[in-house]
């Protein structure tokens, strides 16, 4: 006999209104009870009732298409793109092809590492400090920083006294060999009589011996004309 | 492959075998038995012949991704049918009202109780038949009872939102719920009897 309760229970489950907890318990009761069993079951009849009691309502003729559609594509085995057999060809010639561009630019890239070290290691550059050669009381200096590798160099001057109109200061080397004296650019002056630039002896020349700066016409001069300003030996 | 009978009408559990080993005429017949049914549930729930439809689709796709798993002990295929479609109406309709914002109610994600039936198949009943006779008894129910119920299964409510709904005490709505679902079954017992 299932009292008035339980009747409540059944009714509630087979409506799926029982919260998740009670649902649990009361599944677990009908594992033992027959009678409660045929009772829940009687009444999901009675649920499915409430549908059938409802004017049949054919869907549209497109709905039963697209369900079968759907169904045979998931069936349908996916395509296979056949495999082509150059294409492990034509991807071992694009890595080989790789590989040598690589190794040529690892060869510059060392080539270029090499020069670099040479260039700018420290047993190759020279400092060289030039002084005034006639006027004591000018402060006026200059550093010259030679490469004998690369035979050029970087000059920094200060508190240089500015020229007179139609003049420019200009940078000689004294090759050791020649003992002449090749052009190495005009020095432009700032404000503060500074400067900082890098330079090249415009002829080729052996061993630098010596670097000058003379005062010569605007625009400088093939050979020293003026006087010199500073001068500092190569030791 | 088609069925191996062709004079006889393979019942709903032999559809549901056959949907099972993917036989796509299976389900064909299937839908053709029963979509009339399930799409006119699925809109009596959403009023809206669209999202109807798209339930009837989920449903039947649901109907054919689990019929391995469906276990004929515990119910007919009818009202598992019925439970899929139901459900998933219900999970469209609480979605469209929680965007409307007119009921703020956690979804309730946990999959379908199976259907313990224990009566002998139900196949012999007539669908027309037990149409007419529940039509008769939810006719004889009164609304006091009849209301509860169909706000329970057609909008998916629980017993606590049908007490507030009505402005009844949950005892009495649990209690009118359990007196007309015990009248709704009443005649469908005489036609097995029968």
């Amino acid at each position: 006999m299932i009292d008035e309760l339980l009747q409540e229970q059944a009714a509630l489950y087979a409506l799926d209104l029982l919260v998740e907890s009670e649902k649990r318990e009361f599944e677990q009761r009908l594992h033992h009870d027959e009678a409660l069993r045929q009772l829940v079951s009687e009444l999901q009849l009675g649920r499915d009732g409430l549908a059938l009691q409802l004017p049949v309502r054919p869907p549209s003729r497109a709905l039963k298409h697209r369900i079968l559609e759907t169904i045979s594509q998931e069936a349908r085995p996916t395509k296979l793109i056949p495999f082509p057999t150059w294409l492990p060809w034509a991807i071992a010639a694009c890595l080989a092809l790789c590989a040598v561009i690589f190794y040529g630019q690892w060869q510059t890239v060392q080539t270029e590492v090499a020069c670099l070290r040479t260039q700018y290691s420290p047993d190759q550059w020279q400092a060289v400090s030039l002084r005034t050669a006639s006027d004591q009381s000018s402060e006026a200096t200059a550093t010259v920083l030679w490469n004998h590798a690369m035979v050029e160099g970087k000059l920094t001057v200060t508190k240089l006294p500015p020229h007179a109109a139609g003049q420019d200061y200009q940078l000689w080397v004294i090759c050791s060999v020649t003992k002449h004296p090749v052009n190495a650019g005009i020095v432009r002056l700032n404000a503060q009589g500074q400067v900082q630039m890098s330079f090249r002896p415009d002829a080729k020349i052996g061993r630098a011996a010596q670097f000058c700066i003379s005062l010569e016409k605007a625009g400088g001069d093939l050979t020293p004309h003026g006087p010199i300003v500073l001068a500092g030996v190569v030791l | 492959m088609e069925p191996t009978v062709a004079n006889e009408e393979p019942t709903d559990h032999i559809l549901l075998a056959a949907i099972a080993r993917k036989e796509s005429w299976a389900l064909s017949e299937f839908y053709d038995r029963h979509a009339g049914l399930l799409n006119a549930l699925a809109y009596r729930v959403l009023n809206q012949s669209q999202e109807a439809e798209d339930v009837v689709q989920e449903a039947f796709l649901l109907i054919w991704h689990k019929a391995a798993s469906y276990d004929p002990r515990l119910g007919l295929p009818r009202t598992w049918a019925i439970t899929l479609t139901r459900n998933k109406a219900i999970d469209r309709l609480r979605a469209r009202q929680r965007r409307n914002a007119i009921m703020v109610e956690e979804l309730e994600d946990a999959p379908p109780a199976p259907e313990l039936n224990t009566v002998a198949p139900e196949d012999a009943l007539d669908q027309q038949e037990t149409a007419v006779l529940v039509r008769s008894a939810l006719a004889e129910l009164p609304q006091e009872q009849r209301r509860p119920i169909e706000l329970a299964f057609f909008k998916g409510l629980t017993h606590l939102e049908i007490a507030e709904s009505l402005r009844e005490p949950l005892g009495t709505i649990k209690a009118r719920i359990r007196r007309g679902m015990l009248k709704l079954r009443e005649p469908l017992l005489g036609l097995r009897a029968s």
